[in-house]
């Protein structure tokens, strides 16, 4: 077997790059998910402890736990789409 | 786990037998209705008990011996049968995600969860503990066996979920641990296994159901499935215990349910779409099973909670006891 190429080393390490991101995604009728390396502050900067890796963020607005999701969502049978929607640039 | 009493043929048959060293022997043929029965749901949670933290005074070389193995396996043919001739057959049309949420508004039985944050007393809510525990104090272990047979996203994503339900690292916030936290916080005996005689088939069927998935590969889509649903279906539920909790003045047992009110909001999401979905999109095959595991789980929550409300509208525990004139008290 040949040595990996330097190449592929860098692939490798950008791969590891990404992973280290914060990455934040809407899930289809629900609930923001949050990623990775993030900070979580009120509005005067204190931080607000996350508890776990990955969170919720609610995004229908009924959350008894704002800014974290607690189901609710799916009472009020909220929609929305897994991703972008309604943009419009000029 | 000590060994409980027998209940019947059954899992008197095999206690007799686990008592002794490993050794061949012949299954009396099930009896007893595989959806519900005291004595058939003990006797097949015995046979996994093996795989999970053993039994008091049982050789772990049970295990694995074939004459167990052949027992079980004739339990699990006659559940998955009783299970699969209730649930009708999907056809395999439309996106999953929308299809497992349409399997959870299926559900309709009266909502335990509502009767306990308005009506139940600290007894009642003490009572649904010990039956929960048949799966908490091992909580997401079933689901575990299914992660060396996913690959990919599907596996990425149920490893996620369980890193959290494990406490991400630190035993203290371990989900199983913080549920023996509310059982010693409600005066309850937080022992492994300590309430096995006093829970009932209906409660037991619940957790065999996730071990009978976990444990078979075949299953993997419906253990999927289960895990799905189970997710789905949980955060709304377990506010309705902690307000219940508050309500009855038990403020110190609430955490576990707080917690899954959080938890299981992102676990939602995960699992429904990055792990379900993703797994319907790589191995369409087993679209049917995911959604049979998703339907099984309902269908058997429901019967638990029917049974708990039934006995408390008659104003009896919902524990098992072999002596119906004997009352149980916690
Ligand atoms: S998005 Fe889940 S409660 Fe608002
Ligand atoms: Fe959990
Ligand atoms: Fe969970």
């Amino acid at each position: 077997m040949s040595r990996p190429s330097a190449r592929f080393e860098l692939g490798a390490r950008r791969e590891l790059i990404t992973v280290d991101e914060c990455r934040i995604t809407p899930y289809r009728d629900g609930p923001l998910l949050v990623r990775g390396p993030f900070k979580l502050t009120d509005q005067d900067g204190n931080e607000i402890d996350a508890r776990r890796e990955t969170i919720a963020l609610c995004r229908c607005g009924h959350s008894k736990i704002r800014p974290f999701c607690d189901g609710s969502h799916t009472t009020t049978k909220f929609r929305a789409a897994g991703g972008s929607e309604g943009r419009r640039r000029t | 786990m000590s060994l409980p009493d027998p209940r019947g043929p059954l899992s008197r048959h095999l206690l007799e037998h686990f008592v002794q060293s490993p050794h061949e022997f012949s299954s009396p043929s099930p009896e007893g209705d595989p959806l519900g029965s005291d004595d058939f749901h003990l006797a097949l949670y015995l046979c996994y008990e093996l795989h999970y933290r053993g039994l008091t005074g049982v050789s772990e070389a049970w295990e694995w011996n074939p004459s167990q193995i052949a027992f079980r396996q004739s339990l699990e043919v006659r559940f998955e049968d009783a299970l699969r001739s209730r649930i009708p057959v999907e056809s395999s049309n439309g996106d999953i995600a929308t299809r497992l949420r349409a399997v959870t508004e299926t559900d309709s039985h009266p909502s335990l969860a509502d009767y306990m944050r308005f009506k139940s007393t600290i007894e009642q809510f003490k009572e649904f503990v010990v039956h929960r525990s048949a799966y908490q104090l091992k909580e997401a272990d079933p689901h575990s066996w299914v992660i060396p047979r996913l690959s990919g996203r599907a596996k990425a994503a149920l490893v996620e979920i369980q890193a959290d339900e494990y406490g991400s690292g630190s035993a203290e916030r371990i989900h199983a641990r913080l549920f023996a936290n509310t059982m010693d916080a409600l005066e309850l005996d937080s022992d492994y296994g300590a309430y096995v005689d006093v829970i009932p088939g209906v409660s037991l069927a619940t957790v065999n159901l996730m071990s009978m998935f976990g444990l078979n590969r075949r299953l993997r889509g419906a253990t999927v499935g289960h895990l799905a649903v189970f997710e789905m279906t949980s955060s709304i539920p377990n506010r309705k215990y902690a307000s219940a909790l508050r309500r009855l003045g038990a403020n110190g047992a609430t955490d576990f349910f707080d917690e899954h009110v959080e938890a299981d909001a992102v676990h939602e999401m995960i699992a429904l779409h990055d792990m379900a979905a993703a797994l319907a999109e790589d191995e369409p095959a087993l679209t049917g099973d995911i959604l049979f595991g998703a339907r099984a789980l309902v269908d058997l929550d429901a019967a638990f909670a029917s049974h708990l409300m039934s006995s408390w509208a008659a104003e009896q525990s919902s524990l098992y006891t072999s002596d119906a004139s004997a009352p149980l008290s916690l």
